[in-house]
């Protein structure tokens, strides 16, 4: 083969689709060649025309709502000075880093307590001491099953979320166990879930009466220190789930546009 | 290069769908490639004095966000193959308009069944239009790799993507019309 050929045969198959390349003299060289072989300026033909095809299949993939506000979002809760944790470390500083994270979390509860003013009983600051009695510390189950229905059983009998199910998107999660928290003079159930790396909390509480409550089946995003929460109200139960990014809080709750939030 | 909130604001708004796609498109999952699209801008937020003029922020944000993805795989033993079904339930329906031969869904499947070398270049080459000297730059791979890469990876796309229509591959604005 003309070596010529091939060399313009290897540029144009990088030529790109919508002709931005067609004016530089390379291409154009080329181009001119394939314009002298009717079979070549055809193959070149149909190549564009399925390189067009492929760049608008491409270009039509949708883009999730949120993702622009969480980014923006992001940058103001960071700012630029901060640098995100390393995560690539061996074996032996995970074990260590595993520590520091359980009193870090410890240190965590302590100082969202601190951030709460004894006087304010907003459900603002009912979530943050919630979050932080239910967040603190590695031992927080005190009964351990990874049963659904042996779960709320014991809840039950201990007097709190009676009837209570697991809504709708936590439901292929693996159950570990639960426990009743003690937050404000309420007691709040706490189902504690996994699904492979992530661990969420989900708290229920029932019959709350105080300011900034969440609205009906609508959820409230807010993330506390590094945790992020969201609270919804079902009836008479309020519901807080920690642990889980917002995002995939809309992938697993949110179906053809409506907020799939109850049991 | 200053990055005031303005103009944090004005990057955004300009790449953040492109960025994402990109980000979709090597990971084959929402969540990853919205934890991928946030974690470039955020190291934007972070770096952007290294970023020397503002034609330039694009192609840092690809370079970044492919850094991420390599060394999501390198961290996990192996990079997992997504469900066709994932990939389908995650796409609206009519994407494909009746009488257009590929829609987002078939070609987002045969994307994935190409090794990582392939698609990247492959996908920054469709969704961008980066050039191959472009490309190669934010891959960080010789031009003429990029070049035979872009030319193996699209010889097997045309395979895959034009062989006789099945059942299961007919868009599904068709079947519905």
């Amino acid at each position: 083969m003309n070596p010529h050929r091939s060399k313009h045969e290897r540029l144009l198959d990088a030529r790109r689709p919508h002709g931005a390349d067609d004016k530089a003299p390379p291409f154009a060289e080329a181009l001119r060649e394939a314009s002298r072989d009717p079979a070549w300026a055809r193959q070149l033909e149909a190549q564009r025309e399925f390189d067009g095809e492929l760049a608008r299949s491409l270009q039509a993939v949708p883009v999730p709502d949120g993702l622009k506000a969480a980014i923006l979002r992001q940058r103001e809760e960071n700012g630029p000075e901060l640098e995100p944790l390393a995560v690539s470390v061996s074996a032996w500083f995970r074990i260590r880093l595993v520590a520091l994270a359980a009193a870090a979390a410890l240190l965590l509860g302590a100082g969202l307590r601190w951030m709460v003013l004894p006087h304010d009983s907003t459900f603002s600051a009912f979530r943050r001491v919630l979050v932080s009695e239910a967040w603190g510390g590695s031992q927080h189950l005190e009964f351990q099953s990874t049963d659904p229905h042996q779960v709320m059983a014991w809840l039950a009998a201990h007097g709190v979320a009676t009837n209570l199910t697991l809504p709708e998107g936590l439901r292929g999660m693996r159950v570990h166990g639960c426990e009743v928290v003690e937050a404000r003079g309420h007691r709040v159930a706490l189902v504690c879930l996994g699904d492979g790396t992530k661990h969420l909390h989900l708290l229920m509480a029932q019959g709350l009466e105080m300011k900034g409550l969440p609205g009906p089946m609508a959820p409230d995003f807010e993330r506390l220190g590094p945790v992020n929460t969201v609270a919804w109200r079902q009836g008479d139960r309020t519901y807080v789930l920690a642990g889980l990014k917002p995002q995939a809080f809309v992938t697993k709750f949110r179906k053809a546009g409506r907020w799939i939030l109850s049991g | 290069m200053t990055l005031d909130d303005a103009t944090f604001d004005e990057i955004v708004n300009a790449h953040y769908a492109a960025v994402y796609r990109f980000a979709y498109s090597l990971a084959g999952q929402e969540e990853e490639a919205w934890d991928l699209t946030q974690e470039s801008f955020a190291q934007l937020a972070r770096k952007a004095a290294q970023i020397q003029e503002r034609a330039r922020v694009k192609t840092w944000l690809f370079t970044t966000l492919y850094r991420a993805f390599v060394d999501r795989c390198r961290r996990r033993s192996r990079h997992p193959e997504v469900a066709v079904t994932l990939l389908e339930e995650q796409l609206p329906a009519e994407t494909a308009a009746p009488g257009e031969r590929l829609d987002a869904a078939e070609v987002l499947r045969a994307l994935n069944r190409l090794p990582d070398v392939f698609r990247a270049p492959l996908v920054l080459f469709y969704l961008e239009e980066h050039s191959y000297l472009e490309i190669a730059a934010i891959l960080n791979v010789p031009p003429g790799t990029i070049m035979s890469r872009l030319s193996r990876g699209r010889k097997l796309l045309r395979e895959w993507l034009t062989e006789a229509p099945t059942n299961a591959s007919i868009p599904m604005a068709q079947i519905l019309a």
